[in-house]
């Protein structure tokens, strides 16, 4: 795969792995042009917010009958653990609240992609998810003050590009196929 | 694919980010730039040019010795580095400092008899390059060359998920949890 494609495939499902940040094009403005430390609770937390929508998003994953993306899955999944752990133990570092609010999924900013009705679909989806907050993690570093608070963001939000890069390169060869959920067992048969 | 150390400095340009950054930024006639007076921000910057003029000559010279399939990611990836290295170039010279030159020649970090041989050098000077920008995201002190750098990072970070595909057609530990360490 290449950049270039990658960047048509993710923009084609309607999100983009690092849009705005092409190699040939401007950066996307931050948030803030005067980064400050209260910048960097909002940064933490708005990152902390995209962390649980993916690890809630990756909820299903332990379903999934296809055995590449239950085995990305997994591997993301761990991944989004350890980011979440991170940021809390920067955030208490900082000294910054990090109380889950209820709306914390939709404050996140992720797109809401479909609902999947197969592997594929839902490979599909989470692609797209993870697209976006990687996306909006290299945005956010704009917005950042702290130095370990921007290496963290930026870290996180790469990460979740190769996630994103992975789904699009097992889908694109066929390694995830489209398969729906599978049927109750039959009743065994009246004797 | 996780590196030594000791693999990592075997890399000519990332030898640099072991040094001071005084020291960092090295022209190629390899003489300091200004290096007594950049900031770690410019150096790390600096640091991360001298990984991409290396790029721009690696990917090429390797892109001539595999297979028509790999040949054409490896074209692709090339291209996406020199838009890096002219972006660096344009920050730079933005900046008021003066970009290095690229050196007139530059040895492989590994022997390369094959295919495979070649896609794990291209993955050195990846994992060389996220390290560099990580760096450079960490001192950098203007929001511009920091925000640049986090751009760069996650584009070199998805080049490694896919050499990595490319080396062992499978995913299995084809991305990292926090790239650049």
């Amino acid at each position: 795969m290449t950049p270039a494609v990658t960047a048509l495939v993710l923009a084609a499902l309607g999100t983009g792995v690092l849009a705005g940040c092409s190699a040939d094009g401007d950066p996307a403005p931050g948030p803030s042009a005067t980064p400050s430390p209260a910048a960097d609770s909002a940064v933490v937390r708005r990152a902390l917010d995209r962390e649980r929508a993916l690890l809630a998003a990756y909820d299903p994953a332990a379903s999934f009958a296809d055995p590449t993306l239950a085995s990305l899955g997994a591997a993301a999944r761990a991944h989004h653990d350890l980011h979440l752990a991170a940021l809390l133990e920067i955030a208490s570092r900082l000294g910054i609240s990090t109380s889950e609010t209820p709306s914390a999924a939709a404050s996140a900013g992720l797109p809401t992609p479909p609902a999947a009705v197969d592997d594929v679909a839902a490979a599909r989806r989470i692609l797209a998810l993870e697209a976006g907050s990687g996306e909006i993690a290299v945005r956010e570093v704009h917005a950042s003050a702290d130095a370990r608070v921007a290496r963290l963001v930026a870290q996180i939000g790469a990460s979740e590009a190769q996630h994103a890069t992975a789904l699009y390169l097992a889908l694109r060869e066929g390694q995830i196929r489209r398969r729906e959920a599978p049927l109750a067992t039959p009743a065994p048969a009246a004797t | 694919m996780t590196l030594t150390r000791r693999q990592l400095l075997a890399l000519p340009a990332l030898a640099s980010l072991a040094r001071p950054a005084a020291a960092a930024a090295q022209t190629a006639t390899g003489g300091t730039v200004a290096a007594q007076t950049a900031t770690g921000g410019t150096a790390a910057l600096r640091a991360a040019l001298a990984l991409e003029h290396e790029a721009g000559h690696t990917f090429p010279e390797l892109g001539a010795r595999v297979d028509e399939a790999t040949k054409e990611l490896i074209r692709d990836l090339d291209a996406d580095h020199r838009r890096q290295r002219d972006r660096l170039i344009e920050e730079l010279v933005a900046a008021g400092d003066e970009p290095a030159a690229a050196l007139p020649a530059y040895s492989l970090p590994l022997p390369v008899i094959d295919r495979s041989s070649a896609l794990d050098v291209l993955l050195l000077l990846e994992e060389a390059l996220v390290r560099a920008y990580a760096e450079v995201v960490t001192r950098a002190d203007r929001a511009g060359h920091r925000s640049l750098a986090a751009e760069l990072l996650a584009r070199c970070a998805t080049h490694q998920t896919s050499l990595r595909f490319a080396r062992a057609r499978s995913l299995v530990d084809a991305t990292d949890p926090l790239p650049g360490g």
